[in-house]
């Protein structure tokens, strides 16, 4: 006989926590916003659709916008009719629609808060959600502390320590724009809610791709053992945008290819590709080995960021073959803006595993192609038996993991070419997720919103790693500033990037991989 | 597809056809410069009774592979063959991928007759990719434990048999004979009927929480369940996970009618009343459920009602104050039931418990000596 305690569920035992979330509301703030629209609605619909969301569930948007439960249904059918990987059903539309609600509230006003909370309070009890909740904030920086206060005082927030109901939030990137404002975001997220409740996103950390980076390593007994200075040349990370800044120069004026990508986007990948084993796959055990590779990080001085850090600007080009124009012609871009749109970095991690292994990272917008990768490669074999003309050398193995586009990984091997000669040549052995598993693979924000959901914190960044991460920046950003220089290098619009970054590598006897 | 018996191959042809197929599909594709690729994660025999049903799972095996690339081999027994040779006929599926690649399956049929079980397992044998897993799919409407020679053939090359429970025309004598031959055999086995009922079981997990409804679970006397013709064995296993997961043992058990069966159960709180009843007119599916519970001297009385509606299953609850909720059931094709299944070799306890409450129904039920229709 099972016993049945009070609130154990002997139906859910055996079953992953996945598969069986706890009823709650998803508000979301700026909810008729753009993320909303673009990412959050459409992912939550395809959960719906996947049958993966509580069945007890409503969303409710708040924000300013001056919207009711019936436009922001329509505004929510349009973001997924045009956003969401799967087609808008009509059946699954009706169900999914009717757990749609819209508060409409001024974030720093108190009245809006006590509004939102009655607004709950009322719709709750008929979807027998026992008040636990998620807010998300989809809104600019400038308004998390309004927000989180607001919650806070207006009796929004649930204890801490309570099972049922639980309070969560997401807060997007960027958490500050530098070490001090991290700090004071970190402090006011704290002040109001306790670090098991707060879910910082990045929407990278979703990705199939960089979750199999912890699968190929820990899941194959492979690699693991060449994973170390022993065995491994050095390591490149490529993050590459095809599109310049377009519409978000506003934002990118103030951040920044440094700020934008490598804080958060690069240093989470590194920290997962580099990190040491976890002695088991719980979130906090998970997070913790990525915090202790962050600290591990060689700083940079900020008299050293000239010898180690590349910053450029792209200038007019051409992209596809159709004219791209330079940055400082982009519109609501500065004229004289040093704001740099790719950098170029050389990283050393000071441990046992990676001493004297270079990382190189770079990133930049108006690249040729969008790419996005981790490539390990891996040290010439210790006496050369082939190809010893110079000529044709051997070429090394690299194991490439591919983020986006096709998803996968590559490993090149040398193979003896067919004939009578002893010729070594380079053949990929390539796996695709896409071409394997056929399947669409669940975007990002699905995974991440029900992690949160079921209240798993594995691939969300904690305070610490937060400013680790900006530790590791500051001293960039502090020697560039005193710098005060007033034009960066350039890059031409469609291509990979400055003669610097080619230096910067070259310099090593190294070369970036051509992709 | 043309399989007319002058495109039938020796079986030791297999090979060398299926490699000339490949260096026709590469020397193509070289024309344009693409690349083919050939993906198998697994070995997948596919077992048909007759010619129809081998044509019917060709249909299905496009879609199994895009799902789940393997070397897929059908194995239809056709009773009059006129020799005791076996057949064989070979092609490849391929679908272009995003980047324009070609990515191929093989597909192998062979035809036996009703004394060649042995010579198409020697086939077989000779054919499995190694180091890969193996696969039986038995989309033979028999039930696998009871279809002797043939499945004792084939069953020992294989870490899983995927089996459909619905449509047996015997459930209880099925149930046992699959449950039995388990118990003495390494291979996993598992019934497409409980992939089906895994929207029922997140709904009725969800909606009779503890937190939701105090007292319910441990309180539940009455259970009734309307299913469709054919979807006995589908309710019979929803049961034998409820019973499972509450810790209920049945007592005893009866074919009322033709349409009703009824159980009597056994909890730590008292007897629950379960009756199955068929709906003619329905499709094979678990139509209705109504569940009842008779609260305690703590928390009230109630009830919740599930209704198959379309594509959803909606959980109508007693208190008028709670709005009802559902969840998607999609209608699923088993070849994609089968691959999704495929990905999950090993075996799942909680099927493993259910089945073994519906062998414990079973023989309480046989112990009337009721004959349960299907």
């Amino acid at each position: 006989m099972n016993d049945i305690h009070t609130d154990e569920n002997p139906l859910t035992a055996g079953y992953s926590q996945k598969l069986l979330p706890q009823a709650c509301t998803m508000v979301i703030f700026g909810g008729a916003g753009d993320l909303s629209r673009r990412k959050l609605i459409p992912a939550l619909y395809n959960l719906a659709l996947d049958g993966l969301l509580p069945t007890r569930f409503a969303v409710v948007g708040f924000a300013v916008d001056a919207l009711t439960d019936e436009s922001f249904r329509e505004f929510a059918r349009e973001g997924i009719e045009t956003f969401s990987r799967r087609k808008l059903s009509e059946e699954d539309w009706q169900d999914f629609a009717g757990r749609l609600f819209y508060q409409q509230g001024d974030f720093s006003d108190a009245a809006s808060y006590a509004a939102l909370k009655a607004r709950l309070e009322a719709l709750e009890p008929q979807f027998g959600i026992p008040g636990s909740r998620v807010y998300y904030l989809a809104i600019p920086p400038s308004f998390i502390d309004t927000c989180v206060f607001g919650l806070h005082e207006g009796g929004l927030v649930a204890p801490a320590d309570q099972r049922l109901p639980f309070t969560r939030l997401i807060i997007e990137k960027p958490i500050g724009r530098d070490l001090t404002s991290a700090r004071a975001v970190n402090r006011s997220l704290k002040a109001c809610f306790a670090e098991p409740q707060l879910y910082r996103i990045d929407h990278y950390l979703g990705k199939e791709t960089v979750q199999n980076i912890l699968a190929m390593r820990f899941g194959n007994s492979i690699f693991e053992p060449l994973w170390n200075s022993k065995y491994i040349d050095h390591v490149q990370i490529t993050v590459a945008e095809a599109e310049g800044v377009g519409t978000r120069a506003g934002y990118y004026e103030t951040a920044g290819a440094l700020r934008d990508m490598v804080q958060n986007h690069i240093l989470q990948l590194l920290s997962l590709v580099a990190m040491e084993p976890p002695w088991s796959m719980r979130a906090d055990v998970i997070r913790d080995r990525r915090l202790d590779l962050l600290q591990c990080l060689r700083p940079i001085r900020s008299r050293d960021v000239e010898r180690h850090v590349v910053r450029a600007q792209y200038a007019s080009g051409f992209y596809r073959g159709k004219n791209a124009p330079g940055y400082r012609r982009e519109e609501r871009v500065a004229a004289d803006s040093t704001t740099e749109t790719y950098v170029a970095l050389r990283v050393f991690i000071d441990n046992w595993r990676w001493a004297g292994v270079p990382i190189y990272i770079r990133t930049g917008k108006a690249m040729p192609k969008r790419v996005s990768e981790v490539a390990v490669q891996f040290k010439a074999v210790p006496h050369m038996l082939f190809n010893t003309d110079t000529e044709h050398p051997l070429e090394p193995n690299v194991l490439a993991l591919r983020i986006q586009p096709d998803e996968g990984l590559s490993l090149r091997i040398g193979s003896k070419l067919p004939g009578p000669k002893v010729k070594i040549y380079p053949v990929k052995m390539d796996f695709r997720y896409g071409s394997t598993f056929g399947d669409q693979s669940p975007e990002a924000y699905e995974r991440l919103l029900l992690d949160v959901i079921v209240g798993d914190a594995t691939l969300f960044m904690r305070d610490d790693a937060v400013e680790a991460s900006w530790q590791w920046i500051q001293p960039i950003l502090d020697g560039w500033e005193a710098s005060g220089e007033r034009w960066l290098p350039e890059y031409p619009a469609g291509t990979w990037g400055p003669i610097e970054a080619d230096r910067l590598i070259d310099a090593d006897g190294r070369a970036w991989r051509q992709l | 597809m043309d399989r007319s018996p002058e495109n039938y191959i020796d079986p030791v042809e297999i090979e060398r056809e299926l490699a000339a197929i490949w260096a026709t599909i590469d020397g193509q594709q070289k024309d344009s410069g693409g690349i083919v690729t050939r993906a198998s994660m697994s070995n997948v025999l596919i077992f048909c009774d007759g010619e129809a049903q081998a044509e019917d799972a060709a249909e299905r095996i496009p879609r199994l592979v895009e799902h789940h690339p393997a070397r897929v081999l059908v194995l239809a027994l056709i009773p009059d063959q006129p020799t005791e040779d076996v057949q064989a006929w070979v092609t490849a599926h391929c679908r272009r991928t995003g980047d324009g690649a070609q990515l191929c399956a093989e597909h192998i049929e062979l035809r036996f007759g009703a004394h060649s079980a042995e010579r198409a397992a020697s086939v077989v044998r000779s054919l499995l990719i190694a180091d890969l897993p193996s696969a039986l799919w038995w989309l033979s409407p028999r039930p696998p434990a009871v279809a002797g020679a043939v499945f004792d053939a084939f069953a020992p090359m294989v870490n899983q048999i995927i089996y459909d429970s619905v449509g047996w025309s015997d459930p209880p004598r099925a149930v046992l004979a699959m449950t039995r031959w388990a118990k003495s055999h390494p291979a996993v086995i598992f019934n497409l009927a409980w992939r089906r009922l895994k929207p029922w079981r997140r709904i009725l997990a969800q909606s009779l929480a503890p937190t939701l409804v105090p007292g319910a679970l441990q309180t539940i006397d009455r259970i009734e369940v309307h299913h469709g013709p054919h979807a006995l064995p589908v309710a019979w296993l929803l049961l034998g996970w409820l019973a499972s997961r509450l810790g209920w043992r049945p007592r005893q058990g009866a074919a009322r009618t033709d349409d009703e069966l009824v159980w009597q159960f056994e909890s730590g709180t008292g007897a629950i009343e379960v009756k199955l009843h068929r709906v003619v007119d329905e499709p094979p599916l678990i139509d209705r459920m109504h569940i009842a519970w008779q609260g305690d001297g703590e928390h009230p009385a109630g009830s919740a009602d599930y209704h198959q509606e379309g594509h959803h299953i909606r959980h109508y609850p007693s208190d008028p104050g709670l709005l009802p909720s559902s969840i998607p059931a999609p209608e699923q094709p088993p070849e994609q039931m089968v691959a999704a299944q495929l990905a999950h070799r090993a075996g799942d306890t909680l099927f493993t418990e259910a089945i073994a409450i519906s062998e414990a129904m079973a023989k309480v039920m046989k112990a009337e000596g009721a004959a349960a229709g299907p």
